[in-house]
């Protein structure tokens, strides 16, 4: 019936005709401006077509439709208002049209139906699912909410609260919970899906299904009257407020957008949540956050590409040094499926890494992620080791013990033994260059850098760091470790910290300088936090450690003398030499105790403060913005340096390397979408002020010369 | 007959088919859900009652936990869309419960407290699981006898003392099932059954149109090989012989004849007498003889007055035991469970009070008789009983 490049119309049995989503050239379906076309030609073919009884909507791919095509539309938002309403008409006429023909409309879901492709299936009658299926609405992640009708028909199907929840939590839901929620209609297996959807159409054609009622329930204002209206939204508002944070204005947005449309027809309703998107699109956190997201899409798809190169089997590997770090490898490498031996040269390590896997995996099972049968198979994959017995069957082995050269060398000229001449080795220093280690190795077209972050199962990011001579095999064969155990590789050339702590290090002596010049640590937490930092800097050294600290940033600033040899003592010097590790002893810039829930929590002590107190100046107050230009600059000017010099290949992965392994404030879409907000030209201004505070509060060649060519950071190019 | 002014009467009664609970076609709807499709689909039917006149919502449910706690009652009220201004209570009598609000009712219209009447019950057996989440306090085996909490062993003590046979359980079942088949393809419930949305096999929602319990195959060859299932070793008691465990709900609009007569409704009968009583614990099964004795007593009447008796089949063995004791076995054929009863359409505890008078009421209408009598045994020991006289 018809034939357009996204959508074909064909007609079934029983004067049942099917709208099929067919995506040409992609894998998954999508909502981009082709879809949008020929659904309004599809419906236009349907609508003129007599004698069709029932329409059913499904996907000819694995999946349902995984969204808005967001590469696409996020540069829309940038064009201004006139233009992203008109992308909401377009969308939110076809939906109608489809609400308002003359017979039912089953939508069988047969995997994902996020964003737009749930809100396609909101505006049909029936919605059968596939025991597979994941359904949601996940547009606030994108700093946005839904414009296509999600926020005014959701409510209206399943109730404000579910609606609410959707929206604002951005999760997925698994096919059982959207039944239970009463968002779809039923949950089938696969196999039965189309059968289902068709039968369902058949009740609704023999009038024994209601189909028109619940159009109708769609189209009208919600039931609730004021006093439960107001109720309602005063506590989801509350909870909202509570949850998203100032800085993300996307999920309180779009609940007081349905408030505001509750008593409206869907008609009218429409207008409020198309003027809420709209208003959402035009903040500087959605297109952080769209920044993100495609960013992010980057580095999976650099990512996945390389993992292909691989030519080495995944089926067992290795990690030295069985602490928190190791424990945690190995735990990470054992959940995702992958045997993993765990080697140290004492018992009471390898005790330890047990001991850590085993806290990680009984955290799993008590939210109900893991059965208990599947935690006793993650732990079977560990194989716990005091010697090198059976390395030979290892593909790839991460070194992780102690953060010191020459022991990580010798270690290295060891176990080089006890592999083959295929094996992978990789070092999860932090600091230490990969080049000085390889040092060590016969084979050293075999070694990396594989930097884990901790808590390995929480941090996302993976920094996997090329030496002057590893080979691209051994790289890409990393890459598809990371990648299995479901972390986000980003590969960066080898200096002294990396990426992420090469930049880290100057960030916190921007710290320590802004201390000794009088600041008070507590109020530059606080103003960092207010950022956007999920920690301040005092706080930060806390948790990674003092000792660990002052240790990295020696090496820091024998790799990188001219800008990051201090010559004062630092507040972070001072705590370590009176034995204050921060967290892991108790005491570091603040105290630490349990509480009885047995959280750690942190409190003020004068005692720091009394130490510091004979190495600073004068006591001073700096206004927020001079903390913050005096944090920043450092990390941003030592960001732009290692782009610059190709440690980092483009300004997203950078970007996104610092937001999986720093916390990067989210809203803020990274660091070099940050300067771009702010403006090059506005970022040397700000500079010049602080130039006698040494070459780390100078800006770079590069940013010069973006400067003067009135440049940005984005957009980058396609990779 | 005239009808007093006080009198409760019966303006319309329905129930949801029964579904099976395990797997069954309500697997994926609530209590709550199925309760309240059941009261729109009954007020939809009786234009002229206005909703903001209902003096009280009164739903029977045992396990009222989960989905079914919270006062289930009020909780169904809302979600159906009655007036805020429409109170509501659920209340429990074990398997006499909805029978119990459908009490309640009629002494509040009696006492003039109040008008219109909405009852029912309902239970989802297999969302919410009959054996769990219980306490029973181990003092009481000071006195009562642990077992007496286990209704199928009260059901093979009262079958021991009647010296029940497992054949006659057997035919009793059969006949359960083949008279709820014939009642369902004559159309005989087509008055007391309002089809609501379920799920199929596959779990495609589909309109839910008859029993899911009935098995019209049902045989005495193939009664014969289950195995006793409660006492394992000497029992008679099989899954066979004993109430199904179902999902369903049940409703009924009761009112003062004098309010139904000034709304113009057309009573059906009117609720002529109640009857409660409490029996050993053990033998709670037998219940339902002391209970219809008062019932009866009251209104100067027999059992022989009574053409119709519906009474809740817990267990083969229970209701021969009860039809013996009450004098009926002889005229079973021709006045008890002419439609089958638990046994073949199960026995969601909650639902089943309103059930069963209901389906008096359908077999009255059909046969065009005055007097009936619904009563039904309840655990720990108690009867209830009502006895209804056509309008």
């Amino acid at each position: 019936m018809y034939t357009g490049k996204n959508i074909f119309v064909q007609q079934r049995d029983n004067g049942v005709v099917e709208l099929v989503f067919d995506v040409q050239d992609s894998t998954v379906n999508i909502f981009n401006d082709q879809t949008i076309s020929d659904l309004s030609e599809a419906l236009t073919a349907i609508e003129s077509a007599p004698h069709i009884q029932g329409l059913l909507v499904r996907s000819a791919k694995d999946s349902f439709i995984a969204g808005a095509d967001i590469k696409e539309f996020g540069p829309i938002f940038t064009q201004g208002p006139e233009k992203v309403e008109a992308l909401l008409n377009r969308s939110n006429s076809n939906f109608n049209r489809l609400e308002a023909l003359d017979f039912p409309v089953v939508v069988a879901i047969n995997g994902f139906a996020l964003g737009g492709g749930c809100e396609v299936a909101l505006a049909c009658d029936y919605r059968i699912a596939s025991s597979k299926a994941r359904i949601g609405l996940p547009e606030v992640r994108l700093g946005i909410m839904p414009g296509w009708g999600g926020s005014v028909r959701l409510p209206r199907i399943a109730g404000i609260e579910t609606a609410v929840e959707w929206i604002v939590t951005a999760k997925d839901q698994q096919a059982g919970a959207a039944l239970k929620s009463g968002v779809i209609d039923g949950v089938v297996d696969s196999d039965q899906l189309d059968a289902s959807a068709c039968k369902v159409l058949q009740q609704c054609i023999e009038g024994k299904l209601n189909y028109r009622a619940r159009r109708q329930q769609k189209q009208e204002p919600l039931k609730h009257n004021q006093t439960e209206l107001t109720m309602s939204f005063t506590t989801c508002k509350a909870m909202v407020e509570a949850q998203a944070g100032r800085h993300f204005p996307a999920p309180l947005t779009a609940v007081m957008a349905m408030e505001k449309s509750a008593k409206m027809i869907r008609d009218d309703a429409l207008k409020v949540e198309a003027e809420a998107f709209i208003q959402l699109t035009q903040t500087p956190v959605a297109s952080a956050l769209v920044g993100i997201f495609l960013n992010d899409q980057l580095v999976v798809k650099k990512a996945k590409s390389l993992a292909k190169l691989s030519n080495k089997p995944l089926n067992k590997s290795a990690v030295l040094g069985a602490g928190i770090m190791g424990g945690g490898i190995a735990y990470q490498s054992a959940y995702k499926g992958i045997p993993i031996k765990m080697k140290d040269i004492n018992q009471s390590g390898v005790d330890l890494g047990l001991s850590e896997a085993k806290k990680l995996l009984i955290k799993q099972v008590e939210k109900g992620r893991l059965s208990i049968n599947d935690m006793g198979d993650t732990l079977n994959r560990i194989e716990p080791t005091l010697h090198y017995d059976g390395f030979t069957d290892v593909n790839i082995v991460v070194e992780a013990v102690v953060e010191n050269s020459k022991v990580k060398q010798s270690v290295l000229s060891e176990l080089e033994n006890y592999v083959t001449a295929d094996t992978v080795i990789t070092s999860n220093t932090s600091t230490i260059s990969i080049d000085h280690l390889a040092k060590a190795l016969q084979r050293p077209e075999n070694f990396c850098g594989m930097h884990f972050f901790n808590p390995v199962p929480a941090m996302p990011l993976v920094e996997i760091i090329r030496g002057s001579k590893t080979s691209d095999s051994t790289i890409a064969a990393t890459v598809a470790y990371a990648n299995a155990m479901g972390k986000k590789a980003i590969v960066v050339r080898d200096c002294p910290g990396f990426l992420v702590n090469r930049v880290v290090f100057p960030y916190f002596i921007g710290f320590s300088m802004l201390v000794r010049d009088g600041a008070d640590f507590q109020y530059v937490d606080k103003v960092m936090e207010r950022w956007g930092w999920p920690m301040g800097p005092a706080y930060l050294l806390d948790v990674v450690g003092l000792d660990t600290g002052v240790h990295a940033e020696s090496v820091m600033a024998q790799g990188f003398p001219k800008r990051m040899q201090r010559d004062f003592t630092s507040a972070a010097d001072i705590m370590f030499k009176a034995g204050r590790l921060g967290q892991k002893n108790g005491k570091g810039f603040y105290q630490y105790e349990m509480d009885k829930k047995g959280r750690l929590q942190k409190r003020t002590t004068e005692e720091s403060y009394e130490l510091i107190k004979p190495h600073i100046s004068v006591a001073q107050t700096f206004t927020e913005e001079q903390i913050i230009a005096r944090m920043m600059i450092p990390m941003a000017t030592e960001l732009a340096r290692c782009l610059e010099e190709g440690v980092v290949a483009s300004p997203a992965e950078a970007d996104m390397a610092l937001i999986y392994g720093l916390g990067f404030p989210l809203f803020r879409g990274g660091l070099f979408r940050w300067l771009d907000h702010l403006g090059i030209d506005k970022f040397c201004k700000m500079v010049e002020p602080y130039k006698a505070l040494g070459s780390l509060y100078k800006v770079t060649s590069g940013m010069e010369r973006l400067c003067q060519s009135n440049g940005q950071y984005y957009p980058v190019e396609e990779v | 007959m005239t009808l007093k002014s006080r009198d409760a009467v019966i303006i319309d009664y329905a129930r949801t088919p029964m579904g099976r609970s395990k797997n069954g076609c309500y697997r994926y709807r609530r209590a709550d859900s199925l309760s309240a499709d059941l009261l729109n689909a009954m007020f939809a039917r009786n234009p002229a009652l206005d909703m903001n006149d209902i003096d009280d919502l009164i739903w029977g449910c045992v396990m009222q936990r989960e989905e079914q706690g919270f006062n289930l009652a009020r909780n169904l009220g809302l979600l159906a869309g009655l007036p805020h201004s429409v109170p509501a209570q659920t209340v429990n009598r074990l398997c006499g419960s909805s029978m119990s609000a459908l009490h309640t009712a009629t002494a509040n219209i009696q006492a003039g407290l109040g008008d219109i009447y909405c009852i029912g019950g309902v239970e989802h057996m297999g969302h919410v699981d009959m054996n769990s989440s219980l306490d029973p306090n181990p003092l009481m085996s000071l006195s009562v006898a642990k077992a007496a909490g286990s209704m199928g062993l009260t059901a093979e003590y009262l079958a021991q003392i009647h010296q029940i046979a497992r054949e006659d359980m057997d035919a009793f079942a059969v006949r359960s099932h083949h008279l709820a088949e014939q009642a369902t393809v004559t159309g005989k419930f087509s008055r007391e059954i309002i089809s609501i949305t379920g799920h199929d096999e596959q779990g495609s929602p589909c309109l839910i149109e008859r029993d899911e319990t009935i098995r019209a195959d049902t045989s005495l060859e193939r009664l014969a090989v289950l195995k006793p299932v409660f006492d394992p070793k000497n029992g008679k008691i099989t899954a066979g012989t004993s109430s199904q465990v179902a999902d369903g709900a049940s409703a009924m609009l009761v009112m003062s004849s004098e309010k139904a007569s000034a709304l113009g409704f057309r009573p059906i009968a009117r609720v002529a007498s109640l009857g409660l009583a409490g029996v050993v614990p053990s033998v709670m099964g037998i219940g339902p003889v002391p209970a219809s004795k008062r019932a009866l007593k009251v209104l100067g009447m027999e059992l022989d007055d009574i053409e119709s008796i519906e009474l809740n089949e817990a267990f083969a063995a229970q209701s021969l035991a009860v039809l013996e004791e009450m004098g009926v076995l002889n005229r079973m054929e021709t006045s008890v469970n002419l439609y089958g009863g638990a046994i073949a359409l199960g026995h969601p505890f909650g639902c089943s009070g309103t059930r069963i008078t209901g389906t008096l009421l359908s077999v009255m209408q059909e046969k065009d008789q005055q007097w009936g009598l619904a009563t039904m045994c309840i655990g720990l020991g108690q009867g209830i009983a009502t006895v209804v006289e056509r309008v």
